[in-house]
């Protein structure tokens, strides 16, 4: 880990809300009446959140990467199908172009970038999820677990101090994401 | 096993250097201990001791099943060989299964992933809980596995043989001393060390030879030593493959050709074999759908006190996760390098290090950092001879950089609580830490930050070496019930890969 430098972003591209959220105006929020943010979330540009298909829930200090589509999950009964609200906790970072359909994903993971996270798919706290994972339909990540490949499967443990590792990194981003100064800008032109 | 990404050789990191001179455990002997990242260390609170997982003794406290999320005593786990009683897994991609009702009204399992139906394998049922018995039923039907009981049931009965022998043995020894003690103490002083010989029935000697005795024959009834070794494995070369010269070799090549026939998509991969183990399958056709291995919830205790360091709860899912949970995350100091210039690195050259404490504890914490405990050239002008010598006694971690800073000594603030709250909203004061730092090595300091700046150097011989240097650092504070705790950690850094020397 490194002491890393501010990671800069133009004033004009976000809306911060009073709560703290940084939602990129090039992200497209479906159903905004169904898309509960608590409040110093990071939204990417490219990023579809579908609230109109069902509740979208995300706690605090979670990290959509750009491209990532978070979309609830449905259930097919006989004769028809229902989506279901997806929740989503505390310190949670997803990666880039990663396509989310799970039910639930609990406080403290780490998703990485192009994975397929299928419908119903359960995610507890403290996981991870390696870049490039497909978990299949109704998938159960237990804690403390490394999930990778396709199908995703079980690749190792986390240490137990995971929670603090999760939430420092997440507390960093949102630290380190901060809308560009002139002068700086003025510096990076020349 | 702790799931770790790696370091490429040289990528720039800081690591902790552990288990330097613990006498058991993985990867002991060789003196130098182990290197882990923060994240992995423990700090028992009881001896004051920053330890890895090596430095811990571990036992299971339950099982779970990692799909169903239903745990289980040890006693239920092993009745069940340690696999999930109702969740079974694709035998070709290792998916968990999912049981489906056709629309003739017949349950099967099906994978979500692959598409691989139970169908394929006959295994159907009415109900589901009857498809679970089932599947069950296959694993235990399989005959290899009855083959492997009887041996096992055959072994552990030597097995409990050779453990009765062993407690008889030892109840001899035990007794005969007792028979011994009171024979000597009853002498008196007078005869001294010549009265177990002679007449007395009890000779220690005898009892040596008795006990070597059994030794060799307890060894002779090892399994390993009666199983038969080689296995001959015929070989051939790549000339007779293509021409063959004999006999022999004709009828090696035409089996390793009738192979080249063989479909291969419908050979079952190693992977796909071990897993399914009993049935001994060549294709996908003869590969059964096997249980859930279960998972464990492990507890860790020191090695040197037995207290615990870390207590999971008993369930899988409970939040928080852990009855004590002693990291050393919690405890030391984090440290986060400033990216080092890879263009810096080169013999002969000074370079400055730059890099970020933080300290955890809510109390200050004092750090000693002895800048040049490892470092190589201690006096400049005996150079080349020495050299050799000095290596090895002053740098047995194989470091290749000199530190030129000074040993000093700095205090690191509390870490605030609130300040994870609103962080950035409270301009922290430093007030309550000493402001006479020197500014060339504590270059910047805010709250429960430090900056540190080191001058290194790389060894003169040391071109293309990964850079790396250590310093050992010595750490007081008081943590939460305002013990006092005095520990040792050893820093390393590995800076890049060292250039040769520039112009
Ligand atoms: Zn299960
Ligand atoms: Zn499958
Ligand atoms: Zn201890």
């Amino acid at each position: 880990m490194y002491v890393e430098d501010p990671i800069y972003y133009h004033k004009s591209e976000y809306i911060q809300t009073a709560s703290g959220n940084k939602v990129s105006r090039k992200s497209v929020l479906c159903g905004s009446q169904n898309i509960q943010l608590s409040g110093r979330s990071i939204i990417k540009p490219g990023v579809i959140l579908r609230g109109d298909l069902a509740l979208l829930r995300i706690g605090k200090y979670v990290i959509v990467g750009e491209d990532t589509v978070l979309r609830p999950p449905y259930k097919k009964y006989r004769g028809g199908f229902a989506f279901f609200p997806m929740a989503i906790g505390d310190y949670v970072t997803i990666g880039d172009k990663t396509v989310v359909n799970a039910a639930l994903i609990g406080s403290y993971v780490d998703i990485g970038d192009n994975c397929i996270i299928c419908k119903r798919c359960v995610i507890k706290d403290n996981c991870r999820i390696l870049p490039g994972t497909i978990l299949p339909p109704d998938t159960v990540v237990p804690p403390f677990t490394v999930f990778g490949g396709t199908p995703g499967r079980c690749l190792g443990e986390l240490p137990e101090s995971v929670q603090f590792v999760h939430k420092e990194r997440a507390n960093a981003y949102y630290r380190r994401f901060v809308p560009q100064q002139k002068s700086s800008r003025a510096a990076r032109g020349t | 096993m702790i799931y770790s990404d790696g370091y490429a050789e040289g990528e720039p990191r800081v690591e902790f250097r552990t288990d330097v001179d613990d006498g058991g455990g993985q990867g002991a002997g060789t003196g130098t201990g182990r290197l882990f990242p923060l994240e992995e260390l423990y700090f028992c609170d009881a001896c004051s001791l920053v330890c890895s997982r090596y430095g811990l003794t571990e036992e299971i406290d339950s099982y779970y099943c990692p799909h169903c999320l239903e745990n289980m005593p040890s006693s239920e786990a092993m009745l069940y060989l340690n696999r999930c009683s109702k969740c079974f897994e694709c035998p070709i991609c290792f998916n968990t299964l999912t049981i489906t009702a056709a629309h003739d009204g017949k349950c099967f399992f099906s994978c979500q992933f692959c598409r691989w139906s139970s169908g394929e394998i006959q295994l159907e049922a009415e109900k589901p809980d009857m498809l679970v018995a089932a599947a069950f039923q296959k694993e235990r039907d399989s005959p290899h596995r009855t083959e492997m009981n009887k041996l096992v049931e055959t072994f552990r009965k030597a097995s409990q043989e050779i453990t009765r022998e062993r407690e008889l043995q030892a109840r001899m020894r035990r007794r005969s001393i007792t028979l011994f003690l009171p024979a000597t103490s009853g002498e008196g002083s007078k005869r001294g060390s010549k009265s177990g010989g002679g007449a007395h029935p009890w000779v220690v000697e005898d009892l040596e030879n008795m006990l070597k005795d059994k030794k060799t024959k307890l060894k002779t009834m090892s399994i390993r030593t009666t199983t038969k070794k080689g296995v001959r494995i015929e070989s051939i070369s790549l000339k007779d493959l293509i021409a063959p010269s004999d006999e022999k070799a004709r009828s090696i090549a035409e089996q390793l050709k009738s192979l080249d026939e063989t479909p291969t998509d419908t050979i079952a991969s190693l992977d796909q074999r071990t897993r399914c183990i009993n049935e001994e399958a060549h294709t996908l056709s003869g590969l059964i759908p096997s249980r859930k291995p279960l998972l464990t919830k492990r507890s860790r205790r020191c090695r040197q006190c037995t207290r615990y360091v870390v207590k999971p709860q008993i369930n899988p899912c409970s939040t928080p996760p852990f009855q004590k949970q002693n990291i050393a995350w919690l405890y030391v100091p984090r440290v986060l390098l400033v990216h080092p210039n890879p263009n810096e690195i080169g013999v002969g050259r000074v370079m400055s290090v730059s890099f970020a404490m933080y300290n955890p504890v809510e109390s200050n914490t004092t750090a000693r950092f002895a800048a040049d405990a490892y470092n190589r050239n201690i006096s400049e002008g005996e150079e080349e001879e020495d050299r050799d010598n000095n290596s090895s006694s002053s740098n047995p971690f194989g470091y290749t950089m000199d530190v030129l800073t000074e040993p000093f000594e700095t205090v690191i603030g509390p870490h605030n609580e609130l300040q994870d709250v609103h962080e950035g909203l409270i301009e922290e004061d430093s007030a309550a830490v000493p402001t006479d730092d020197n500014p060339e090595i504590i270059t910047e300091r805010k709250g429960n930050k430090i900056m540190v700046c080191l001058r290194v150097k790389p060894h003169d011989d040391s071109a293309g070496k990964e850079a790396t240097f250590g310093i050992p650092v010595e750490l007081s504070f008081k943590d939460r019930t305002m013990k006092e705790h005095n520990t040792h950690i050893h820093l390393v850094f590995t800076l890049g890969i060292i250039s040769g020397a520039s112009e």
